[in-house]
């Protein structure tokens, strides 16, 4: 058998549970092919898992073991790695947490997995100078259609329709699984992950900052960026959300698109 | 940063998240460290201020998990040259592989899999390596595989193959002495032999760590875990293979229910001790 087809049949008979595929492959020595193959197989999962695990510390607390291996495991089945660099596997499972109907009962659980991810990009994001809101006096209002503000790479926001600051530092805290979460009566919060001395804090933050903060991330100009949120909240100082944001050290440069 | 070189005769820890502060701050008596390459493939933060650090004070080894050397798949270049952008900057004096491959068709199964000792498999991995060592700019040490089961087109012994292709691409060889006894037990042949077959020369370094025992009805799998201490009949090979190649320095792997830093110092010491009997028992 050439290499390349012993490797496509391995990879399937794992993955696809096809060990058939390697029978008269495999030396048996006293064991079924099954066996030896799933020796790989359970390496292989526990691996993934346990990247899951380390990568969610905050999901894994407010869930527990049981259910949260559970969830990992579907997330293995469904979600194959594409790299060989382990910080890049588990981007999705916070969508594969809100699909699942076992996890109707804790509707805020993809969010707060949304913060661990968050936490994750920022512990390991590249170092990056932050710049003043002075900055923006290089630059008339007629400008503002084409500002870009850069946003540190050592910041993620994540805004929720729960009280995702006050249940994740509870999820913190320790001992969740024992105790009760707190009321979901709080409303939404937000919160932005950022790294101060190579540690990551997460802090809460206003609505309105998180989205401008989303949108730049998403290329948005500072001039599409004014009117979306003056739209969202026709009340919120905009002067004041944008002295915010660079005292934060959010913003890394800005760049004229 | 200068190349710190890793003496001959050195006992090493492979350095892990959890200790790296430590490490850091309180400067162990420890010779030098070996990390996962991959664990520094992010661009900043705390891995990287620590380990700058650690980097000025002891010689660094770079152990590589992901690059998937014997796969088939064209050579993950994105890969290959964010370990190049790290070798660059980190200076280490050793830089290793292992002889297995990890994807197939861009999927990516993180696990040293194992690889039929074909000559076919013999001509890929001497091309993949010369590829590697090419755009690294220097040579590699390739690591023997723990393998759970034995491919019955395979034309020559591990040994042979191992052999062959450090000779034949130029690379060294890392010889991982507990892989050899977790092979010489789950595929049933002696592993002094196995040692002693081994082209001295090419070792440049040596591995040991702990495995587990799988019992099932029909007998037993070693699995390579590196979970616990170095087991007595590896030190007993370790006896053997620290006479027979005795200008490669060691490592102690421990990367799951990682201990104490302290009990890693204390196989490290206990690694350091087979070495000076060797020696005493040389004079």
């Amino acid at each position: 058998m050439l290499l390349r087809d012993l490797q496509s049949q391995f990879s399937r008979a794992l993955l696809d549970r096809q060990p058939a595929l390697m029978r008269d492959v495999i030396v048996a020595r006293g064991f079924d092919t099954t066996q030896r193959l799933n020796v790989y197989r359970n390496n292989i999962n526990a691996t993934l898992c346990e990247a899951l695990e380390d990568i969610y510390p905050s999901s894994y607390a407010l869930v527990g073991e049981e259910f949260f291996k559970f969830a990992a495991r579907a997330y293995v089945r469904t979600h194959a790695p594409h790299t060989g660099d382990l910080r890049d596997y588990g981007e999705h499972l916070p969508a594969l947490l809100q699909s699942m109907p076992e996890t109707q009962s804790v509707p805020y659980l993809p969010d707060i997995a949304r913060i661990d991810w968050a936490c994750h990009i920022v512990f390991h994001a590249e170092r990056a100078a932050s710049v003043k809101i002075s900055a923006l006096n290089d630059y008339s209002a007629d400008d503002y259609a084409q500002l870009l503000l850069n946003i540190h790479p050592a910041i993620r926001p994540v805004g929720s329709d729960f009280p995702i600051f006050d249940i994740w530092d509870f999820a913190s805290s320790a001992d969740p699984e024992n105790a009760a979460p707190p009321s979901t009566a709080a409303g939404g919060q937000s919160v932005l992950a950022v790294r101060r001395n190579g540690a990551v804090m997460v802090v809460k933050i206003e609505t309105e900052l998180c989205q401008m903060i989303a949108l730049a991330l998403s290329g948005k100009t500072l001039g599409s960026i004014i009117p979306s949120i003056s739209e969202f909240n026709p009340e919120y100082n905009l002067q004041v959300g944008l002295n915010r944001l660079f005292s934060l050290g959010a913003v890394s440069s800005i760049t004229l698109e | 940063m200068t190349t710190h070189s890793i003496p001959a005769d050195s006992v090493g820890i492979g350095l892990r998240g959890e200790h790296i502060k430590l490490v850091a701050t309180d400067e162990p008596p420890v010779d030098w460290f070996e990390v996962h390459s991959e664990n520094y493939f992010g661009r900043g933060g705390a891995p990287h201020q620590w380990l700058t650090q650690i980097r000025s004070n002891y010689p660094l080894s770079f152990h590589g998990v992901g690059l998937s050397l014997g796969s088939t798949d064209a050579l993950n270049l994105p890969h290959l040259q964010r370990l190049k952008e790290l070798i660059d900057f980190y200076q280490p004096a050793l830089v290793s592989e292992h002889l297995s491959w990890s994807s197939i068709d861009g999927v990516y199964l993180h696990d040293l899999l194992p690889l039929p000792f074909t000559r076919e498999a013999v001509r890929h991995l001497v091309n993949r390596i010369d590829e590697v060592q090419e755009l690294l700019g220097r040579t590699i040490l390739v690591e023997n595989a723990s393998t759970y089961l034995e491919f019955s087109h395979s034309e020559m012994s591990e040994w042979e193959f191992i052999n062959e292709i450090a000779q034949r691409s130029g690379c060294g060889l890392l010889l991982d002495v507990n892989n050899v006894y977790v092979n010489a037990c789950n595929h049933e042949f002696d592993p002094v032999d196995f040692l002693r077959q081994v082209s001295a020369a090419a070792v440049g370094e040596i591995h040991l760590a702990g495995h587990t025992i799988k019992e099932w009805p029909e007998g037993s799998i070693r699995i390579d875990t590196h979970d616990q201490r170095v087991c007595d009949e590896v030190w007993h090979l370790y006896e053997h293979a620290a006479g027979l190649f005795s200008h490669a320095p060691t490592l102690i792997e421990w990367d799951k229910e990682l201990p104490e830093f302290s009990v890693l110092m204390d196989e490290a010491n206990i690694a350091r001790s087979y070495r000076r009997s060797d020696r005493n028992a040389a004079a």
